[in-house]
């Protein structure tokens, strides 16, 4: 098993009409071994922002420390929210620092920009070649699963509650074939007005 | 080539009495009938398998790894109106690294009549040498006129595996990767008399908590119930919902609150 699937976990995020969606399975484990079922997968960055960070579970700790670091020195420092666009090139400037001994950790952004409410969804492989598709991304152990069915459940200018349904659904979907993640899941439906936090009940198994 | 040897003119020749029995009839079946053909240009098929399917094959859905939680108990009946036995339970899926390639597997398989095995590991290597051992079984019974015991079926087993020994054959009967999650509950439950009733709910609330740990094992239960005159097969049920219902038993908060953002 390689270390990127040694903890396990999964982060799913997907975009509609001025809403984003992200997701995240609460496992924490060793190889076969669940720890915990009580780990999720994203943080909040600022209203509006998140991010998700899958793979090995202490480089995520360790680098979701550095992005709060780097992303505090930013607002300080122009005195305003920062934007998921720019959230992401801090992490993918953060990634490639580390290009000849890489974190072993995919970060992924979504929000809504602070000013326009435009949503912004983003992955990055473990070196920060950032991915935008205006669609859906996934990462994790489950990310495979998850593109495949995202492809069915997503629909052009979908609205919060579509959306939240869309990202459950593709979620507990990938979450019945990844050994690796699961045990529940956390739905963030992020809209201009608030952030919805829903915790899905999945399997157990 | 396949199974036992038998001449055209050793058939039938006993009568009804067995007076006639030709004494070549007696000799039990010799492990090592079979003929599997070996990888090309003299490999080690134990090295070609590992290539190939092993955990360094960069074919992942290939990989031969089965998580597994299979138990087996025996108990006395509590009450006149229980008839004891044999409890073995099992999950249902099969994975393949992290990937579960199936959620609906039947790991209780058949050996003879009143007897069953438990699948572990490979699960072609299990099914086959299941069926082999069931044909020794029936044609023992046949032989014999009695039942075969099960020390006799599982030493049989034990010498045709050992036959075998080197080659990579993965069986493993009556463990798995979440049976020590399964010791854990039966450790602290098990009770020598139990009712029937009892003793089932014992052994799917094992598999249960197994399957909850181990990231190899799940799907739904499936029981059998071996007793002294038959052997009763339950349907598989939902270990989630076992779960579930176990929650609610203990009265646990099931909703997940994350404590910031």
């Amino acid at each position: 098993m390689s270390i990127m699937s040694y903890t396990g976990g999964t982060v799913l995020a997907m975009a509609g009409d001025d809403c984003v969606c992200i997701a995240s399975d609460l496992r924490l484990g060793e190889q076969m071994n669940t720890v915990a079922v009580d780990q999720k997968k994203v943080h909040k960055m600022s209203d509006k922002v998140y991010v998700g960070l899958c793979g090995f579970h202490s480089d995520a700790k360790t680098v979701l420390d550095k992005i709060m670091f780097r992303k505090n020195l930013y607002e300080l420092r122009e005195n305003r929210s920062i934007k998921p666009k720019v959230l992401a090139t801090i992490i993918s400037n953060l990634a490639y620092q580390h290009r000849f001994g890489s974190f072993f950790t995919e970060p992924l952004v979504a929000g809504l920009d602070p000013v326009s409410h435009k949503p912004y969804i983003c992955a990055m492989d473990t070196i920060g070649n950032i991915c935008t598709p205006e669609d859906f991304v996934a990462i994790g152990t489950g990310a495979e699963y998850l593109l495949g069915v995202s492809e069915s459940f997503w629909r052009k200018g979908m609205n919060s509650e579509e959306l939240f349904e869309a990202t459950a659904q593709s979620m507990l979907s990938a979450l019945e074939r990844d050994a690796a993640s699961g045990w529940g899941a956390v739905v963030y439906t992020i809209t201009k007005n608030n952030v919805n936090i829903r915790t899905i009940k999945a399997r157990m198994d | 080539m396949w199974g036992l040897t038998c001449r055209e003119d050793e058939r039938d020749t006993e009568d009804a009495l067995g007076e006639t029995f030709d004494a070549t009839a007696i000799e039990a079946p010799v492990s090592g009938q079979f003929t599997f053909p070996n990888p090309p240009l003299g490999l080690q098929p134990k090295g070609f398998v590992n290539a190939h399917f092993g955990p360094d094959s960069s074919a992942k859905s290939l990989q031969f790894r089965k998580g597994t939680t299979t138990l087996a108990f025996v108990y006395e009946p509590l009450t006149e109106k229980d008839v004891g036995g044999i409890i073995v339970a099992v999950d249902s899926r099969a994975s393949a690294g992290e990937y579960i390639s199936s959620k609906s597997v039947m790991k209780i398989l058949d050996v003879s009549e009143h007897m069953v095995a438990t699948m572990a590991g490979g699960a072609a290597d299990c099914q086959f040498w299941c069926r082999t051992v069931n044909k020794y079984c029936n044609l023992f019974e046949l032989r014999e006129r009695s039942t075969i015991t099960v020390s006799a079926a599982s030493k049989y087993f034990a010498n045709v595996l050992y036959g075998y020994k080197g080659q990579g054959l993965s069986v493993v009967c009556s463990v798995g990767s979440g049976s020590l999650n399964a010791y854990g509950i039966l450790d602290t439950y098990y009770k020598p008399k139990m009712s029937d009733e009892e003793a089932m709910s014992l052994g799917r609330r094992a598999i249960m908590h197994a399957t909850y740990r181990d990231a190899g094992s799940g799907g739904v239960c499936n029981l059998v119930h071996i007793t002294p005159t038959k052997k009763i097969r339950y349907p598989g049920v939902d270990v989630s919902k076992l779960w579930y219902e176990f929650a609610d038993e203990i009265g646990r908060d099931i909703a997940y609150n994350p404590r910031d953002d």
